[in-house]
């Protein structure tokens, strides 16, 4: 084995034995990992696998209930995050944290400072920022402008560069890639190499095998919060690899298999149809019909508008145009999600906790949310109504649960989607607006949520999908709208749709027209305009 | 490796993680149950009895309740408030407008009592539309809006009068109130009937109907509610005018209970109002409900009684009360959400 060479080298960071319960919930069992000096370390195992419990003991959020943690040799007990930090060890999440009205440079810079005394000087910081911003970013915003105008892209830029200016022995990264868009993606794989020959070693924890691919040099698997293995990467193939993390190989692949094998029908009668909306000032309008039982993807770089599309067709267009539900022959407008949901149209926001999560209340509450009517028994709320809809759904979707009363926030995060899919599908929509549903949601609750894609779209139901992944596009959808600039700049159909043309499509792009491969940096790559839409704005 | 001792006991949530298993289960307990408030009540209740002559008897008991349901019917308001996320702080003001429109209208002006009521609860519900309406569409801070509410109805009420209240009530409003009145020949004041049914309709609308299931969507997460169908704008306002509609009603029982017009009658239900409520345990943004209330309401009554009696200056009864309602925020300050808004 590889290991024997790498396990030569002197741990920068080594875990061991490490275990963690919160209550009865025995979020780590026994996990021990290795990270030599410059070595970028993929961790992967499904949601509820224990790697955020992991990663927040490693900077210091948890305390290990048993186990030992070493930095460079020697023993260490992190008393809180500061105490990690020091320690050199600093994590990006997900959630993109950064203070809103405050500059671009504050928000590199914080927390660095004391509360009466600076510790770094300002022309120091000024300079380092740039520095490490020019590296993840094409074009550098203003070191002075609120962090807020930025697209969200270029917000978790400023998170990962807020990590990087500290020079940290240790980054861990979890699942901080998602809310990047593809170029400054790439830009931060390229700043982590050159780190990494400077002996940064490098956690990065995600959902998406080309990432993993792309920039690590092994792998280690959780499972129920146990570490199963450590492989080289180079050994580690999709397939092995979601076989390790599931403990069984039967999800693998099929059910994206079954949406491929569809056909969908061209003469299917139209369910929506956009007409001139303009999803920007002085873009071009987009117009759209979407027919029975089709998937399609709405792609396209981090805040180009597809994610503003989405959202017009579910409350209606945020400017001129107007979209319209058509199969019952009125062509009545949609301004309001009211109308929509009262035409049919079911929606599943893209930011599960601020958008679609009621985070302290039961699951069956979160189901019910958006079909309280059919609960009522004699003008009063059942609870055993709502358990009783809610149980061909958990069986359907295979939410992996407790019981019902249980609060929504105690399951793992592809549960607690499924959770919000049976809500819309509760009310048993003609045409499901999926916005970024798999997004922090493991492989086997992923295979769940194509399966079900599968199952509604023979019934006739429409999807409308947006998708960060590429691999998503290609495997699901029967065609992609590509945006760009806020206007739709390219559809492609089943036959057309490669790796290659759908990202040179983000790019504005074709194919034949050049060196184009799936790791472009086109000349004008990265949105030009500061956020076109306000993806993500809380 | 080892197991915890976490893992023998059952079902804990997370955040409770760390701590002794004990204290652990009592406090995932409490978070469903206000065993906290039932204990205080009774050991407080207990205490009277054992230390003070005559606190078991019918008149103190009625003292106690009628103070209570007054000022649960007050909490009421506020409860509903707080779950959906806000603060209402012209509860006061809404009481003295009750009772000062009341006691005018029937006293100086001699009109019926329910046409008077009607006036009254017109303003409180024109009142709580503003206090919504100003709060939901511009986003200004509930706790500005509510002042400010407050200040213009206690003005208009003081221009109205001329600065003094000169009306009187009609007698059997007064008995609604009075501790030796009677309820369809039952021995119990009417007042706590009548809060015993507010408390039941509250209770069942708050767990049981979409109204109130709405309520505690757009608590916990305005945003999510509104993608689920619910109309928060709607939820939020009707949620002001609820608890101004409940303050004049407290306000109208008031004016009974001292039998004259008094611009001053709302002051204490300032901050008992919210007082109530959170002692009660009841969280700002969807956790609790009016059961709670309830119990502070009592709580917070039975500690009223007990410092009277035992005849403490007024400074020291208010640094008594303001010491208890700052441990019991104290005490639930963890949660986050609570701690953001007080």
């Amino acid at each position: 084995m590889n290991e024997q060479s790498q396990a030569e080298r002197p741990a920068v960071l080594e875990a061991a034995g490490l275990a963690k319960a919160f209550g009865a919930t025995r979020a780590l069992r026994s996990c021990s990992l290795r990270m030599p000096a410059g070595e970028v370390h993929a961790l992967m195992g499904e949601n509820g696998s224990g790697k955020s419990t992991l990663v927040k003991i490693l900077t210091g959020v948890h305390a290990p209930d048993s186990g030992t943690l070493t930095v460079d040799g020697r023993p260490v007990r992190f008393g809180g995050p500061a105490a990690a930090i020091r320690a050199g060890v600093m994590a990006v999440y997900q959630e993109v944290l950064v203070v809103g009205p405050r500059s671009v440079l504050e928000n590199v810079w914080l927390g660095a400072d004391g509360v009466f005394r600076r510790r770094v000087a300002e022309a120091d910081k000024r300079s380092r920022a740039a520095a490490v911003l020019a590296e993840l970013l094409e074009q550098v915003p203003d070191l002075d402008t609120p962090v807020e105008q930025l697209s969200l892209s270029d917000r978790q830029a400023c998170g990962i560069a807020r990590a990087l200016v500290r020079g940290p022995k240790v980054l861990i990264l979890d699942e901080a890639t998602s809310a990047l868009d593809v170029a400054t993606r790439d830009r931060l794989f390229r700043a982590v190499a050159r780190r990494k020959a400077e002996g940064m070693s490098v956690l990065f924890v995600s959902h998406r095998m080309d990432e993993v691919d792309a920039i690590a040099d092994r792998v280690s698997v959780l499972r129920s919060g146990e570490s199963v293995v450590t492989l080289d990467a180079a050994e580690a193939t999709t397939a092995e690899l979601v076989r390790l993390m599931t403990g069984s190989e039967h999800l693998a692949g099929a059910s994206a298999a079954d949406v491929a094998g569809r056909a969908p029908d061209p003469a299917a009668p139209v369910l929506l149809r956009a007409a001139g909306v303009r999803l920007h000032p002085g873009a071009e309008p987009v117009d759209f019909e979407l027919r029975a039982g089709e998937v399609v993807g709405l792609a396209g770089l981090e805040g180009h508008g597809q994610d503003a599309f989405i959202k017009a067709l579910w409350e209606g267009p945020p400017g001129e145009g107007s979209v319209l539900r058509t199969v019952d022959g009125t062509g009545a407008p949609i301004r309001s999600e009211q109308q929509a949901a009262a035409a049919g149209i079911g929606y599943v926001p893209r930011d599960r906790r601020a958008e679609a999560l009621f985070g302290t209340m039961s699951i069956r509450e979160n189901f019910s949310a958006a079909t309280l009517r059919q609960d009522r028994r004699s003008g009063l709320l059942s609870r055993r109504a709502a358990q009783e809809r809610f149980a061909p759904y958990r069986s359907a979707l295979k939410i992996r649960m407790g019981r019902g009363s249980d609060p929504v926030s105690t399951l793992s995060g592809g549960n607690q989607q499924k959770v919000v899919i049976a809500r819309w599908l509760a009310r048993d929509p003609q045409v499901l607006l999926l916005n970024d549903p798999t997004r922090g949601v493991d492989i086997g609750a992923k295979r769940d949520i194509y399966a079900l894609l599968a199952e509604l779209t023979a019934r006739g139901v429409a999807v409308v999908m947006l998708s960060t992944e590429v691999d998503e596009h290609i495997e699901l959808m029967d065609r992609v709208l590509v945006f760009r600039e806020g206007a739709l700049s390219a559809t492609l159909t089943r036959a057309e749709l490669t790796r290659q043309s759908l990202v040179a499509a983000f790019f504005g792009r074709t194919v034949d027209e050049g060196p184009v491969s799936g790791t472009v940096a086109g000349p004008d790559a990265g949105p030009t305009t500061p956020a076109l839409t306000p993806d993500g704005a809380a | 490796m080892s197991d915890t001792a976490l893992t023998d006991t059952p079902a804990a949530p997370e955040t409770a993680g760390g701590r002794p298993p004990l204290v652990a289960q009592l406090s995932d307990w409490q978070r469903r149950f206000p065993l906290l408030q039932i204990v205080a009540l009774v050991a407080l209740y207990g205490y009277g009895l054992a230390t003070i002559d005559g606190f078991g008897s019918h008149r103190v008991l009625y003292a106690i309740l009628i103070n209570a349901s007054l000022l649960g019917l007050a909490g009421a308001g506020q409860t509903i408030v707080v779950l959906v996320g806000g603060i209402d702080f012209s509860i006061a003001a809404f009481i003295s407008a009750g009772d000062v429109v009341i006691a005018e209208l029937c006293g100086t002006y001699h009109w019926s009592v329910p046409a008077a009521a009607a006036v009254a609860l017109a303003v409180g519900a024109a009142g709580g539309l503003v206090n919504g309406l100003l709060s939901f569409r511009f986003k200004v801070e509930p706790l500005i809006v509510t002042l400010g509410v407050s200040a213009l109805v206690s003005g208009l009420l003081l221009k109205w009068i001329n600065g003094a209240a000169t009306g009187v009530t009609p007698a059997w409003l007064g008995d609604l109130t009075a501790a030796n009145g009677t309820t369809f020949g039952l021995a119990i004041p009417p007042v706590v009937l009548i809060w015993a049914l507010v408390a039941l309709v509250i209770g069942l609308v708050l767990t049981r109907t979409r109204a109130g299931r709405h309520l505690y969507l757009t608590g916990v997460n305005q945003q999510a509610a509104k993608l689920s169908l619910v109309r928060v704008g709607r939820t939020w306002i009707c949620a002001y005018v609820a608890s101004a509609v409940l303050a004049v009603c407290v306000g109208i029982l008031l004016a009974g209970y001292s039998g004259s017009g008094n611009v001053t009658v709302g002051d204490p239900y300032l901050f008992q109002s919210l007082a109530a409520v959170i002692v009660g345990g009841t969280m700002f943004g969807g956790r609790g409900d009016y059961w709670r209330t309830v119990l502070g309401a009592l709580v917070l009554s039975v500690v009223a009684l007990l410092l009277s009696a035992a005849q403490l200056p007024s400074a020291e009864q208010q640094m008594i009360t303001g010491g208890l309602i700052l441990a019991v925020v104290g005490l639930y300050g963890r949660e986050r959400r609570l701690r953001d808004r007080i």
